[in-house]
C-alpha cells in the first residue's frame, strides 16, 4: 500500500478537483453488474452481489453523482428480475448509498486494504438488513454461508478500485493531448 | 446560478433525509407486495426494463449450449439414439394401455355420470434464469401470458412435478419449485389414497407432508402423486417418494420427509401444463358470514 499516493490528496483529486465522471459511464457499470448477478449461477453459493457493490462504489467515489435516489431504482430493479420481495434490494442499496456518501471522505482516506474491509462490513450490514426484512416476513435463516457473498464481493473492491483509476489516467492524458 | 452558489450546497436534500424518503418507499412497497399485492403492475414494468439485460447474461449459456450441441461425436449421437428408440418402445406399449384404460374410465364416468376430469394440454419452456434468492426456490421460465401461460399452471419435468406458475409477466413466467417452503402441492398416497398436503422444508432438496396423524398408514419408500382435488394440478402425476418417517411421541405429528421424483432446479427444460380451470365459485363477496366458509378450488398457494 506503500505505493499509493498520500490519502488527503488523493480524496481532493477524486472528489472535489477530478473530472467529472459521466453519468453514462456510472449507469453502464451498473447495467454491467446487473447482467454479472442475472448470469445463470443456480443454486452456486458465494456469488457476490456485484449491483450492490457497485452501488456502494460509486456513492463512496461519487458522493455528488450518486446518492440514495439511484440505488434506491438499482435495487427495485434487482427485486423485480428476481422476483423476490419487491423493496427487498431497495431498500439494502439505499441504506448502502448513504452510507457510503456519509464515509465517503473517510474511507477514501485509506489505503485499499481498509478500504476493502470498511466495504465488506457494509455489504454484510446490507445483507443483514435483507435478512431481517425476509425472516420479519416469515422465511428461514439461509445458513452463514449466504453472508460469503458479502465477502466474496470485497475481493472485486480492489479491482474495481484500479478499473477506475485506469479510467480516471486514460480519460485525463485524453483531456491534455487535445 | 451555478457559479454563484457552491458546490457543497448542490446536494438537494441530505443523505439522511433522502435514505428516510427512500427507507420508508421501500418498506411501504415490501408491505404492499406481501399482504395485498398492489405492486404486480409496478414489477411488470420494471420487467421491461431488466428483460434485455436478462437476455444478455443467458448469452453466454446459450452461446456455449448451441457450440457444444455442434461438436457432440457422432458415436454419442448414436448412443442416445438408440437409448431413445428403447425408451419410445416402452413407452408406446404403456401409452396403448393408459389410451385403452382412458376409454374406460370415461365409459364408465358417463355411466356415472361424473364430471370429466381436468384436460390439459401442455408446453415446454427452459428455464431462463434462477432467482438470486436464499429465501425461497423460483425459477424464471422464457414463456409467459403470451404463450398462454396462467398463474396456477403446473409445472412439471420427466420425473414428475416440480413446481407450479406463480407470477406471468408477458414474456417470462415464475415458477415456485415445490421445494420452496412457502409452496404447497395437493398429494396422496398412491397405494392407498391417504390425502395430505407437501411442502418444501426449505433445505433445497426434500419436500414434507405436514400435519399427518402419528399413526396415519405410510411407509417409507410409498409414492406420492398429486390428487387433483385442488382442481388446479391434473391428477396423478408424480410428485415424490417418501423417504423418511419420524414418528416421535412427543410430537403431535409424524415427520414425513419425502424426495421429489422430478429434479426441481437442477433441468433446463420444463413443461408447463395448462389445465383447463373449471369454472370456480366466485371469491366470496363482503357478505362473509354465509361464504367465507365456502371457497372451493382456489388455488393452493396460501395467498
Amino acid at each position: 500500500m506503500a505505493t499509493l499516493p498520500p490519502p488527503v490528496s488523493y480524496e481532493m483529486s477524486s472528489i472535489t478537483m477530478g473530472r467529472e465522471v459521466r453519468r453514462r459511464t456510472i449507469w453502464l457499470s451498473l447495467m454491467g453488474a446487473f447482467i454479472f448477478d442475472m448470469l445463470p449461477w443456480h443454486d452456486l453459493q458465494g456469488v457476490p452481489d456485484l449491483v450492490a457493490l457497485a452501488v456502494l462504489f460509486w456513492s463512496i467515489h461519487r458522493p455528488f453523482r450518486f446518492s440514495v435516489g439511484s440505488a434506491f431504482c438499482a435495487g427495485l430493479l434487482l427485486d423485480a428480475a428476481n422476483g423476490v420481495l419487491l423493496g427487498q434490494h431497495a431498500l439494502a442499496c439505499s441504506a448502502l448509498a448513504f452510507a457510503g456518501n456519509e464515509l465517503s471522505r473517510r474511507i477514501l482516506g485509506f489505503g485499499l486494504g481498509a478500504q476493502a474491509f470498511h466495504v465488506g462490513a457494509l455489504l454484510l450490514v446490507g445483507q443483514l438488513l435483507m435478512l431481517i426484512v425476509r425472516i420479519a416476513m416469515g422465511g428461514t435463516f439461509p445458513g452463514l454461508s449466504w453472508f460469503a457473498s458479502s465477502l466474496i464481493a470485497t475481493l472485486f473492491w480492489p479491482l474495481a478500485s484500479f478499473a477506475y483509476r485506469f479510467g480516471h489516467d486514460v480519460g485525463h492524458s485524453v483531456d491534455e493531448s487535445q | 446560478m451555478e457559479a454563484r452558489t457552491p458546490p457543497l450546497f448542490l446536494r438537494g436534500p441530505t443523505p439522511f433525509v433522502r435514505l428516510l424518503f427512500f427507507g420508508a418507499l421501500s418498506l411501504v412497497l415490501m408491505v404492499f407486495d406481501a399482504r395485498f399485492g398492489y405492486v404486480e403492475p409496478l414489477r411488470d414494468s420494471l420487467l421491461w426494463f431488466s428483460y434485455p439485460l436478462q437476455r444478455v447474461a443467458s448469452l453466454p449459456s446459450d452461446i456455449f449450449n448451441s457450440v457444444s450441441g455442434f461438436f457432440v461425436s457422432q458415436s454419442r449421437l448414436q448412443q442416445d439414439n438408440g437409448s431413445l428408440r428403447r425408451e419410445r418402445l416402452r413407452d408406446a406399449e404403456r401409452l396403448l394401455a393408459i389410451e385403452a384404460l382412458r376409454a374406460e374410465n370415461s365409459n364408465l364416468r358417463s355411466l356415472l355420470a361424473a364430471r370429466e376430469p381436468l384436460t390439459s394440454r401442455s408446453l415446454v419452456a427452459s428455464i431462463a434464469y434462477v432467482g438470486r434468492d436464499a429465501f425461497s426456490r423460483k425459477v424464471i421460465i422464457d414463456k409467459g401470458s403470451q404463450a398462454g401461460i396462467l398463474a396456477g399452471h403446473p409445472v412439471i419435468d420427466s420425473g414428475g412435478v416440480i413446481g407450479q406458475v406463480t407470477r406471468v409477466h408477458p414474456l417470462l413466467a415464475e415458477v415456485t419449485l415445490i421445494i420452496d417452503k412457502d409452496q404447497a402441492t395437493p398429494v396422496r398416497v398412491l397405494r392407498n389414497g391417504l390425502r395430505g398436503v407437501a411442502f418444501g422444508t426449505g433445505d433445497g432438496a426434500t419436500i414434507e407432508l405436514r400435519y399427518m396423524a402419528m399413526n396415519a398408514e405410510i411407509a417409507v419408500g410409498d409414492t406420492l402423486v398429486t390428487s387433483g382435488i385442488d382442481s388446479v394440478f391434473p391428477a396423478g402425476l408424480p410428485v415424490a417418494t417418501v423417504s423418511r418417517i419420524d414418528r416421535d411421541a412427543t410430537m403431535q405429528f409424524a415427520r414425513v420427509v419425502c424426495t421429489p421424483t422430478g429434479e426441481p432446479g437442477s433441468n433446463r427444460e420444463v413443461l408447463v401444463v395448462e389445465t383447463d380451470m373449471p369454472d370456480l365459485a366466485p371469491y366470496p363477496s363482503d357478505d362473509s358470514t354465509a361464504a367465507r366458509s365456502v371457497r372451493p378450488g382456489r388455488r393452493s398457494r396460501g395467498r
